[in-house]
C-alpha cells in the first residue's frame, strides 16, 4: 500500500516536472499571478496547484482562484489597496479602520461592490473576540482586529452600519458614512473634500479634468468668490467648471458634519479619540452657510436636496444609469439629444446609488485593480484599455470585485 | 402715475425691496446730526452775519452753504454782491433765498445745483465744477444736500424713473463654424497647430507634464481639440481671446511671450477673418437688446453717510489723484505715489500691487480735529485683497506705521487688524484682529467695517455682520493722543511700508460709529455703478394674447425682462435678480403665461458660462404679479463675461418658453476623446511593498509578523519601505529597511532554531544545522553548509521556476568553499562566499578590514556566537534579496 501511494506521488511529481519542462510559461504565470494577488511569494504546493489550474484553464483565471485563496490577499493586498482612500492624505500609511476594513469585507463575501457608496453595511470584528469594541469616537477596534486574519470569516464580520454606529439606516452611506471617511472628509471645510475624494478614489475622475464650465450654475453656493482676487475670468474659466456640477451633487451631503474636540494638528490625541461623524437630519450643517456673502446672489442651501447636472454635456460621458430604486429626474429640464435627463434626489444614500450606478465607477474598481495587479496604467495601452472594457462588461454582471482581481491577474499573468 | 412712468426707489435689492418700498420710505435708519454744525473751523471764516430764520435755513447752513461757501468752490462767484449770492457768507437767510430754487429736497440727484456742476444742464458743461472729473462735483454737492434735507440714508431721494428704452434687435455677430475644418481658414489650419505644438503638454489629456482642462491641444483630435478651445476664442474681439490674453499674461510662453501672444492673436484673426457674420440664430426666441448706455442708472441710494468726513468713490478712472467727496471741507483728496503699481479699475476703484494713495498731512488734519471732537470713528471700506497670504499689510491707515499710527485697517492672512492709538495703548499695538479660525478675509470683494468710541471699544463688521471678537484693550481708550502731523493714506502706511496688495473700490471715514443697522444698509446698498437694463419681450406677449404690453397712446413697449445691472469687475457683468415687469403700474396679467430658461447673450449669441438663470421657470399670473413690481424670476445674480467692453457690447436675453414661443434648450451629445497612442512600454515588473515585504519576510523565514522583535522593527522602518511598486522608484533606503527587517527576522529565527537541539521537531527552519559548533567547526562540509542554507532557500525560491535566481548559484554565492566568480557580461569578478568571508579575520589590504575593530580568530571567528551570526547573515542575505522583493 505505501509503495503505491510512493508510486502514485511520484508519479504526480513526475507529470508536475513535465509539464514545468514542458512549459515553463504555465509556472512562471502562476507565479506572478500569486505573487501579485497575494503580495507574497506562494509555496511549493500552492504553485504545484496553480501550474495545474494553468493548464487546465490557460486563461489563468483558475489559477487566480487558488491564490485568492491566500490570507494575504485581503491582509496585505486589499488593505493597502483601500487605505489610501480613506483619508485626505491619500498615504498607504494608515492604520486599519472601517473604511478599509469594510472595503475588505465587500470584497472578500462578494456583496455588491457599489454598495460602498450607499449601502447600510459595516465589516467589525467579530463580537466574541477579545479586542475593544467598535466606538464611533476612536478607532482602537480596528487598530487591534489589524493583528488578527481578516480572511477569516469568523474574525471579521458584516452588520448593518446603522445597528453598529447608531445612525439612521437611511442616512447610511456605506463608507462614506464610516467614521474613517467623516474624520478625513467631513473635517471643518465644507464637505466638498468628500466629494471630491469620492469622485477621485471611486469614479476615478479628480475634478480638473472633469470641468464643464457650460452648465448652469445656479447650484454653485454663496461662498464660492465670483471674482477671486477681483477677477472673474478665473470663476467663469476654472471655478465654474466644477462648482456647477459639484455644488449641485454636494447637498446631498447637507445634514453631515464632523463633531470633534481638540485639535487635528496640535492636539491629535483628543481629536483623534473624540472625531466623530454628525448627521443632524432636517438641518442643514452650518458649513453650508459660511461665508455667504462672498456672493449673496448665489445659491443658499436649504435642505439635502443634489441635482445631477453632469448627466448632460460632457460628462455624460460618465455613463450615468437609471437602474437603482427610486430615480428621479428634473422634468423641468429638457432631456439632451440622446435623451439623458437630469436627475434629482435627496441625501448621502441616494446621491452614492447616482455616482456607483455609473459606467465610470465600473470601470473605476478595475482600473484600481488592474494597477494594483499589473503594475501600470491601463489608460496607456489600447490592449489595456479593451481588458478593463471587457472585464467591466463582466463586473458588471453581479459587482463582484473578487471576480475583477482574478480577471485581471489572469491578463497580466505575463509571457 | 402715467402709463409709462414708474417712479422706484433706488436701492441696490431693488427687486427685493419693491413690494416693501413704501415701508422703507417710512422706516429707514435714523439720521445722527453733523456734530459740526455751527461752523467747525474747516469751512472758511467764522459766520457772523444774522442767525438763521428758521430750521430750514439752519439745515441749509450746516450742509451745502458750509460745503460751497469756500473761494475753492462757489464762492468767489456766487458769495455776496454777486449776482446769484447762494454762498452769501455775510448773510445765510439771503444764501438760503438764492439757493433754495435749485434745491430738490426730494430728489437731491436731481438738484439744478448738481446738474449745473455736473454738466448735464445745457448749455453748462460742468460749470466751474472745482474738480476736473465733473461727476465728482456732483457727487459732493448731491451729498450735500441729502444731508440738508435730513435724509442722509438717501431712501426717499433717487427715484428711478422705468421707462421704455430705445427699442432695437439684437444685431448680428460671428459665430463658430460646427467643425474644425469648416471656414476659410479653419481652426485646423489656424489657431490650432500653434496650440497642438505648444500646448500639449498639459492640455492633453495625455500631457506629459500634467492634464490640465481644457483639452484644447490633442494632437489626435482636431475636433475634441476645437471644442475645448471655443470658449478661449473671441472671434469678435480676437485680442480679448483668453487663448491670446493667458499668454500675455505669461502663462507658459513658448518662446518669448509677446511674440508667443502675438503669433496667436494673428491666427485667431485670420480664422474669425474667415468667418462671416451671422444674424441671430433665428431659432432663438429673444429680447429686444440693449447696452449698458441704454440702462437707467440705478447707483447712489440707501447708503449712510451722514457723518462721512472722507469719501472715495474712485469714479476718476485715470489719472494721480483721487477726489474726497464727502463734501467736508477740506477735501481730503488721495495722491497716487506710483502709476504702476496702484492702477485704476474700470468699475470704479484702485488696484494696489505695491503702491499708495496718499493724503497731504495739512488735509489729513480734518480726520483728527473731528475724531478729537467727536471721540468716535468708523472707516468703511469695500476690499478686494489679492490674496490671503500676505501679512501685516495695510489697507488704509493714519500715521507713519510700526508704532507711529493712528489708526490703521491692515489684513494678515486670512484676518483683518483694526488699529487705534489710544491712551492706554499709544502705540496702538494691541490691535484687535478677527479669529483665524474665521478665515474671513477671503480674496473677494468683502465690505468691512471697523468702528470705535470710548463706550463701546472697537468692533469689526464684515459683510453688514458683527464679528464676534472682544477689543483687547481695556481702561481709558480716549483717542485724545492721536498725531495730527501723520498723513492718511491707502494701500500702504505713510511711509511706504506695509504695502498691501487687493482693490479699494469704495471708503469711507466716518465721524460717529456706525450702528449695526446702518453697517448693514452700506453693505446692502453695495458698491460701484449699476442699471437697470429693460429687455423687452412685448412683442412676444402680444403675439401671445397677453394684452397691454404696448402703450395704447404712443404704442411703446411695456413688458420687460428687468434686471439690475453692474460692472461686476474688469472682466464681467452682474445681471441680478431678474424681474419681469409691465411698467404700467396698473397692469396686471390678463392670463397667466410661462418664462422659462433665461440666458444671457452678448453680441449676437449666448454666454457659454455662467447661465444662472439657464433654469428659471415661472408662471407670472396675477396671484405672484404685483402691479409696479412684477414679479422676480430669480434672486440670484449671474456673473456674464465681459467681451468688448461697457460701451460696445450689446445683450439681450433668450428664453427657453416665453408664454406661446418654445425653443427648448437642448444639450449636443458629446464626442468622445480619441484614445490616446500607446504610451512607451513600462516594466513589466514590480517591487514588494512595505506589508508585502513583511508578509514575505516572514513566510520564509517562519517568524510571524506580530513576533515583537519583527513587529517593532518593522513598524520603525515602515515608512523607509517601498511605497509603491515601481521598480524605477528602488532606492537604496528601502534596501537599508529591508536589510533591517531581514536581520531581525532572521535573527529571531536563528535564535529559536538554535536554543533547541539537532533534530528537535519545534525547530522550524534550521532543522539539521549544529549551532554547538564553532565557526571554524560549523562549516567545514557541503553537508554543513547546506544546512545553514538550503531550508532558506528552499522557502524562498520555487522549484521548477526559470523567473527567478538559480539556486545553485545562490548557494554559492553564499557558502561554496571555493572562490566564485562573478561576470558583468564584459568582465569577470573574483570573490569569496559570505561563510567565507565571515569565517576569518580580514587583513590588511581586505575592503572588509577596519583597525579600529581589530579581530582576533581565537575569540572571534571561532566562536558558536560567530556561528549563529554566519547563519543568521546566510539568511539575511537571502531573505534580503530581489528574489523576495521582485514581483
Amino acid at each position: 500500500m505505501l509503495r503505491k501511494i510512493f508510486a502514485a506521488a511520484t508519479l504526480c511529481l513526475l507529470v508536475v516536472s513535465q509539464a514545468a519542462i514542458a512549459d515553463e510559461q504555465d509556472r512562471r504565470q502562476a507565479k506572478r499571478i500569486f505573487d501579485r494577488l497575494a503580495g507574497t511569494p506562494p509555496t511549493n504546493d500552492v504553485l504545484n496547484d496553480m501550474e495545474l489550474a494553468m493548464i487546465a484553464d490557460p486563461t489563468g483565471r483558475d489559477a487566480a482562484d487558488i491564490a485568492l485563496s491566500d490570507p494575504a490577499f485581503y491582509n496585505v493586498t486589499l488593505k493597502n489597496w483601500a487605505a489610501p482612500w480613506s483619508n485626505e492624505e491619500e498615504t498607504v500609511f494608515t492604520d486599519l479602520n472601517d473604511f478599509t476594513a469594510t472595503i475588505i469585507g465587500m470584497v472578500r463575501d462578494d456583496v455588491d461592490f457599489r454598495q460602498i457608496l450607499y449601502g447600510d453595511i459595516i465589516y467589525v470584528g467579530d463580537p466574541g473576540l477579545s479586542i475593544s469594541a467598535y466606538s464611533n469616537t476612536n478607532n482602537n477596534h480596528y487598530v487591534e482586529l489589524d493583528a488578527l486574519d481578516l480572511s477569516d470569516e469568523n474574525v471579521m464580520i458584516q452588520q448593518p452600519q446603522s445597528t453598529v454606529t447608531g445612525l439612521a439606516s437611511e442616512a447610511t452611506a456605506g463608507v462614506i458614512t464610516s467614521r474613517a471617511a467623516a474624520k478625513s472628509f467631513f473635517y471643518l471645510g465644507t464637505n466638498r473634500a468628500m466629494f471630491r475624494f469620492t469622485m477621485m478614489n471611486h469614479l476615478c475622475n479628480d475634478l480638473e479634468p472633469i470641468k464643464d464650465n457650460s452648465r448652469v450654475p445656479n447650484r454653485v453656493h454663496r461662498d464660492v468668490a465670483r471674482s477671486p482676487g477681483g477677477d472673474s475670468r478665473i470663476y467663469l474659466n476654472n471655478c465654474v467648471g466644477c462648482h456647477a456640477g459639484m455644488d449641485g451633487l454636494l447637498g446631498g451631503y447637507a445634514y453631515y458634519d464632523l463633531s470633534f474636540s481638540g485639535d487635528k494638528d496640535t492636539d491629535v490625541d483628543t481629536f483623534n479619540n473624540s472625531a466623530q461623524l454628525s448627521y443632524t437630519p432636517g438641518t442643514v450643517a452650518g458649513k453650508y452657510l459660511i461665508n455667504a456673502n462672498n456672493f449673496p446672489q448665489g445659491h443658499e442651501t436649504v435642505d439635502d436636496s443634489w441635482i445631477n447636472y453632469w448627466r448632460q454635456g460632457p460628462n455624460s460621458l460618465l455613463g450615468w444609469n437609471d437602474d437603482y430604486p427610486d430615480v428621479q429626474y428634473d422634468t423641468t429640464i429638457a432631456p439632451d439629444e440622446g435623451g439623458n435627463q437630469v436627475t434629482i434626489g435627496n441625501g448621502a444614500k441616494s446621491m452614492g446609488m447616482e455616482l456607483a450606478h455609473s459606467d465610470a465607477f465600473a470601470s473605476c474598481q478595475v482600473k484600481k485593480a488592474f494597477k494594483a495587479i499589473c503594475l501600470r496604467d491601463p489608460d496607456d495601452y489600447a490592449a489595456d484599455r479593451a481588458a478593463v472594457a471587457s472585464i467591466t462588461t463582466d463586473f458588471t454582471t453581479d459587482y463582484h470585485m473578487k471576480q475583477v482581481f482574478r480577471d485581471v491577474a489572469a491578463y497580466c499573468k505575463g509571457e | 402715475m402715467t402709463d409709462s412712468t414708474l417712479k422706484m426707489i433706488a436701492q441696490s435689492a431693488l427687486v427685493v425691496s419693491l413690494p416693501f418700498f413704501l415701508l422703507a420710505c417710512g422706516n429707514g435708519p435714523a439720521t445722527e446730526s453733523n456734530p459740526f454744525e455751527e461752523d467747525n473751523g474747516l469751512g472758511g471764516s467764522t459766520y457772523t452775519g444774522p442767525p438763521p430764520d428758521n430750521q430750514a435755513i439752519k439745515d441749509f447752513q450746516d450742509t451745502v452753504w458750509a460745503g460751497l461757501r469756500s473761494d475753492s468752490r462757489c464762492g468767489s462767484c456766487h458769495g455776496a454782491g454777486t449776482d446769484l449770492p447762494f454762498v452769501d457768507e455775510s448773510n445765510v437767510n439771503e444764501a438760503y433765498a438764492h439757493a433754495i430754487g435749485y434745491i430738490n429736497l426730494n430728489n437731491p440727484g436731481g438738484s439744478g445745483l448738481v446738474s449745473q456742476v455736473e454738466g448735464t444742464d445745457a448749455p453748462s458743461d460742468g460749470h466751474f465744477c472745482w474738480s476736473s472729473l465733473d461727476v465728482v462735483c456732483a457727487d459732493t454737492v448731491e451729498l450735500l444736500i441729502s444731508r440738508m434735507s435730513g435724509d442722509t440714508d438717501n431712501t426717499e431721494s433717487n427715484q428711478i424713473d422705468l421707462s421704455s428704452p430705445t427699442i432695437h434687435n439684437p444685431g448680428e455677430s460671428k459665430n463658430f463654424p460646427d467643425t474644425a475644418t469648416e471656414g476659410s481658414p479653419s481652426f485646423a489650419t489656424t489657431v490650432y497647430p500653434l496650440l497642438r505644438d505648444n500646448c500639449g503638454n498639459c492640455h492633453y489629456e495625455q500631457g506629459v507634464s500634467q492634464q490640465q482642462a481644457p483639452f484644447f491641444s490633442n494632437p489626435n483630435d482636431v475636433q475634441s481639440s476645437y471644442e475645448a478651445a471655443k470658449p478661449k476664442i473671441n472671434i469678435d474681439v480676437p485680442d480679448q481671446s483668453r487663448l491670446v490674453l493667458r499668454i500675455i499674461e505669461g502663462h507658459n510662453c513658448w518662446s518669448d511671450c509677446t511674440s508667443d501672444a502675438d503669433d496667436m492673436r494673428l491666427e485667431i484673426e485670420a480664422f474669425a477673418n474667415g468667418i462671416t457674420a451671422q444674424p441671430v440664430d433665428s431659432t432663438l426666441v429673444t429680447s429686444k437688446a440693449l447696452s449698458l448706455a441704454d440702462g437707467i442708472i440705478a447707483s447712489g441710494g440707501s447708503r449712510h453717510e451722514a457723518d462721512a468726513i472722507a469719501l472715495y468713490e474712485f469714479k476718476e478712472g485715470s489719472g494721480d489723484t483721487v477726489s474726497d467727496t464727502s463734501g467736508i471741507e477740506p477735501a481730503m483728496d488721495l495722491r497716487i505715489s506710483d502709476s504702476a503699481s496702484v492702477s485704476w479699475l474700470s468699475n470704479y476703484g484702485l488696484d494696489f500691487t505695491g503702491g499708495r494713495a496718499q493724503a497731504d498731512t495739512g488735509d489729513s488734519d480734518k480726520i483728527y480735529q473731528y475724531i478729537q471732537t467727536t471721540g468716535e470713528y468708523s472707516v468703511e471700506a469695500w476690499v478686494i485683497p489679492a490674496n490671503v497670504t500676505q501679512e501685516d499689510a495695510t489697507i488704509a491707515g493714519y500715521g507713519p506705521g510700526g508704532d507711529s499710527i493712528n489708526f490703521a485697517l491692515s489684513q494678515t492672512l486670512y484676518n483683518y487688524n483694526f488699529f487705534n492709538r489710544t491712551v492706554s495703548d499709544p502705540m496702538a499695538g494691541n490691535y484687535l484682529s478677527t479669529e483665524d479660525a474665521g478665515e474671513l478675509a477671503q480674496s473677494a470683494q468683502q465690505h468691512v467695517v471697523v468702528t470705535y468710541s470710548v463706550i463701546d471699544g472697537r468692533k469689526v463688521y464684515l459683510n453688514g455682520e458683527l464679528v464676534n471678537v472682544t477689543d483687547p484693550v481695556t481702561g481709558s481708550t480716549q483717542v485724545s493722543n492721536w498725531d495730527s502731523t501723520w498723513a492718511f493714506v491707502l494701500g500702504a502706511n505713510q511711509n511706504g511700508t506695509q504695502n498691501w496688495e487687493g482693490k479699494i473700490r469704495l471708503l469711507a471715514f466716518h465721524s460717529r460709529v456706525l450702528t449695526d443697522a446702518q453697517v448693514t444698509q452700506n453693505f446692502d446698498a453695495g458698491v460701484g455703478e449699476k442699471y437697470f437694463l429693460l429687455f423687452s419681450v412685448s412683442e412676444q406677449l402680444d403675439d401671445a394674447g397677453i394684452t397691454g404690453c404696448f402703450n395704447s397712446a404712443d404704442s411703446s413697449h411695456q413688458c420687460f425682462v428687468m434686471m439690475e445691472v453692474s460692472r461686476y469687475d474688469d472682466y464681467s457683468y452682474l445681471f441680478d435678480s431678474p424681474t419681469f415687469i409691465n411698467i404700467d403700474s396698473d397692469w396686471t396679467p390678463p392670463s397667466s403665461f410661462i418664462i422659462e430658461g433665461l440666458r444671457i447673450a452678448i453680441n449676437g449669441r449666448e454666454a457659454v458660462a455662467g447661465q444662472e438663470f439657464g433654469h428659471v421657470r415661472e408662471s407670472i399670473d396675477t396671484d405672484n404679479y404685483t402691479a409696479g413690481a412684477g414679479t422676480v424670476l430669480a434672486q440670484r445674480g449671474a456673473v456674464i463675461e465681459l467681451e468688448k467692453g461697457p460701451e460696445s457690447d450689446e445683450f439681450f436675453v433668450t428664453f427657453e418658453v416665453l408664454a406661446g414661443d418654445t425653443n427648448l434648450y437642448v444639450d449636443a451629445l458629446p464626442t468622445a476623446p480619441t484614445p490616446p497612442a500607446d504610451a512607451e512600454a513600462v516594466s513589466d515588473i514590480g517591487v514588494r511593498t512595505f506589508d508585502e515585504i513583511n508578509a514575505a519576510i516572514a513566510k520564509v523565514t517562519g517568524v510571524s509578523v506580530t513576533n515583537s522583535n519583527v513587529n517593532s522593527v518593522f513598524q520603525q522602518y515602515r515608512q523607509q519601505l517601498p511605497a509603491i511598486e515601481n521598480i524605477d522608484a528602488f532606492l537604496s533606503s528601502h534596501q537599508m529597511a529591508i536589510a533591517q527587517l531581514a536581520l531581525t527576522s532572521c535573527g529571531v529565527r536563528v535564535d529559536a532554531d538554535a536554543a533547541l537541539s539537532v533534530g528537535d521537531p519545534n525547530r522550524v527552519r534550521f532543522t539539521d544545522f549544529d549551532f554547538s559548533l564553532a565557526a571554524d567547526q560549523a562549516f567545514n562540509t557541503p553537508t554543513q553548509r547546506g544546512y545553514a542554507i538550503n531550508p532558506i532557500l528552499d522557502e524562498l525560491l520555487l522549484t521548477d521556476l526559470n523567473s527567478q535566481p538559480d539556486q545553485t548559484e545562490v548557494a554559492d554565492s553564499l557558502g561554496a568553499a571555493t572562490s566564485q566568480t562573478l561576470t558583468s557580461g564584459t568582465n569577470s569578478y573574483a570573490y569569496d562566499s559570505l561563510i567565507t568571508e565571515m569565517s576569518r579575520c580580514p587583513i590588511p589590504g581586505d575592503p572588509h578590514y577596519n583597525e579600529d575593530f581589530p579581530c582576533n580568530t581565537s575569540t572571534d571567528i571561532n566562536t558558536t556566537a560567530r556561528t549563529a551570526e554566519i547563519v543568521k547573515a546566510l539568511c539575511a542575505a537571502a531573505v534580503g534579496s530581489a528574489a523576495m522583493l521582485i514581483q
